[in-house]
């Protein structure tokens, strides 16, 4: 029986290879799951649309169900339909 | 061989590459979809515009904002961008008094306001996206592209049409005609509703 060399370096690389895939592979699941969990692609861009739909459908910042009101639909404005006087 | 660093080169090219073309491609999207809702909204424009002046009846005044609608829509430039998917509006465009189309302008309206027009729901599909393992930009959507929905509208009013308009000039008459006068004879004396023919130049 041969006594284990402790100075060859042989299979060094392999370990430190794997080392680094598991550590690698560790953090981009662990990005993608903080991904998921957060809904941060939700964010990036359904949040900024909801705004940008409010401004193309009712000219104000704000999801569209909310910014209806804010519509120049809603402002007051007097025209006369029955001949009643001006207020 | 530890100290070889042979390749590191190419894995860093390819991240790279990868989150440039990543990015590209959002910011794409997001500034194509403005640019097709620019369109949209010019589309509406060019509708409602067709749709205000006058005509012989409403119906007519409508049709021709439809027809004016579907030509822009149909045309070989804009056509593809509303036919591969990316994003969706009305095959007919919702024309008339929107106070009563769109969910909660008619509260708002203080029935006074009238917004006539032409208008249309506006999706952007191509926002509704999932990516492998990051998740979608829509969680809660079924893949439709609802969360990107819009309406697009341009409101330019709709002008008496002449139909509307004789029958004002006739109701006018009546009403004359319904006048109490005093010291005098009334407008209903030795008149005819009957040989009253309104007329109108142009509008009432």
């Amino acid at each position: 029986m041969t006594a284990p060399n402790l100075r060859s370096q042989s299979g060094q690389m392999i370990t430190e290879a794997i080392l680094i895939l598991v550590m690698l592979l560790g953090v981009t699941f662990a990005a993608a799951s903080y991904f998921k969990d957060k809904e941060l692609l939700k964010h990036m861009i359904q949040d900024p649309w909801q705004s940008l739909a409010g401004m193309l459908q009712n000219g104000a910042w704000g999801p569209p169900d909310k910014t209806n009101a804010a519509h120049p639909n809603g402002h007051f404005r007097h025209i006369v339909i029955q001949g009643e006087p001006a207020k | 061989m530890i100290q070889n660093e042979r390749g590191m080169i190419t894995v860093d090219y390819l991240f790279s590459i990868v989150l440039i073309l990543g990015f590209s491609g959002l910011f794409f999207v997001l500034t194509f979809t403005l640019s097709v809702a620019s369109l949209t909204q010019y589309i509406t424009f060019a509708a409602a515009r067709n749709y205000a002046p006058a005509h012989l009846d409403p119906a007519l005044q409508a049709e021709r904002g439809q027809m004016k609608y579907k030509e822009l829509i149909s045309n070989p430039v804009f056509k593809p961008l509303y036919a591969n998917d990316w994003y969706k509006i009305n095959a007919e465009a919702n024309i008339g008094d929107h106070t009563k189309i769109i969910p909660g302008y008619t509260e708002a309206a203080d029935v006074k306001n009238q917004f006539w027009g032409a208008g249309t729901d506006f999706v952007a599909k191509v926002l509704d996206f999932h990516i492998p393992y990051f998740g979608s930009t829509s969680p809660e959507g079924d893949g439709t592209g609802s969360g990107f929905k819009t309406y697009i509208g341009s409101y330019l009013g709709r002008e008496p049409s002449a139909a509307e308009c004789i029958e004002f000039t006739g109701k006018r008459w009546q009403a004359i005609q319904k006048l109490e006068v005093q010291g005098g004879t009334s407008y209903a004396t030795g008149t005819s509703t009957a040989k009253y023919y309104p007329m109108t130049d142009d509008g009432c």
